[in-house]
């Protein structure tokens, strides 16, 4: 394969993930929050520079013990349940969990063992796919749809709930801030502990 | 219209409990989640984007504005 056809074949595989990065810091614009839609946006170019072979290739992500993981995230999660909301602890906390996550996603993961059966393997992966993508896209639209409809009064706001809306009140006391912590740090564990691919293994 | 919204979040709710579920059952053959998200954040760009997006949430629900006011009223 040619380099050109290579860097076409990334392009279209990068495409779809950094058209979802443009329209999420599309929707940060709308709600008004220039930071939200920076990040967004200093991602999606990122990504498309990368795609572009702009930015050279990443080295292997370094291995980080699950145990060692796991008790970052607990002191982490401690602190954002005991933490003011909206204040600077817990900025500061989420924020450097940003840039060490965000760091670590760049690099490429290290790789696992190669499958006994990848044919079947990849029909459960594609069945599972299809499943998980269908609720994450209704998921996103009935957002999307109540997020916009909500927008212009209190009445039309609280008919169209968004999710935001939703959890907000259970977020005002510690224990729902730290139910709400661990699972959010839980999810990112997970995240960063996983796409460990076969290929180049 | 409020109950049909909220009807749906917990469907897809619902739905995400039982294909996490139905990824323990051979015979169902769907794949868990780590298979999944092995097979999806193997490139740069959906990792990237999955764990930026994560990072946001809890940025957007503990730190920033979480409940954005009505424009009129």
């Amino acid at each position: 394969m040619t380099e050109q056809r290579a860097r076409g074949r990334a392009w279209l595989r990068s495409a779809p993930w950094i058209f979802i990065l443009a329209a999420i810091g599309t929707v940060q614009v709308i709600r008004a929050q220039p930071f939200d839609a920076a990040v967004f946006g200093v991602a999606a170019v990122a990504l498309a520079l990368d795609a572009a072979g702009a930015v050279p290739a990443g080295a292997r992500r370094p291995s980080v013990p699950i145990s060692a993981a796991i008790a970052v995230a607990g002191v982490v999660a401690v602190t954002l349940a005991l933490a003011p909301r909206h204040g600077l602890l817990a900025g500061l906390a989420v924020g450097a969990v940003g840039v060490v996550a965000v760091a670590l996603a760049w690099l490429r993961p290290p790789p696992r063992a190669a499958d006994d059966d990848p044919a079947a393997r990849h029909r459960r992966v594609r069945r599972a796919a299809i499943g998980w993508g269908g609720v994450a896209l209704v998921l996103c639209l009935v957002e999307l749809w109540s997020f916009l409809l909500g927008r212009f009064t209190a009445e039309a706001k609280e008919l169209h709930p968004a999710i935001s809306e939703l959890l907000d009140p259970a977020l005002g006391d510690p224990f729902g801030r730290a139910v709400f912590a661990v699972a959010w740090l839980a999810l990112g564990v997970l995240l960063l502990t996983r796409g460990r691919s076969a290929r180049d293994a | 219209m409020r109950d049909v919204t909220i009807g749906i979040y917990l469907l897809c709710l619902v739905a995400a409990v039982l294909l996490a579920i139905g990824a323990r059952v051979p015979r169902w053959g769907i794949g868990t989640v780590t298979e999944l998200l092995d097979g999806i954040l193997a490139e740069r760009a959906p990792r990237v984007t999955l764990v930026l997006f994560w990072w946001w949430l809890g940025w957007h629900f503990l730190v920033g504005q979480t409940v954005d006011a009505p424009l009129a009223g």
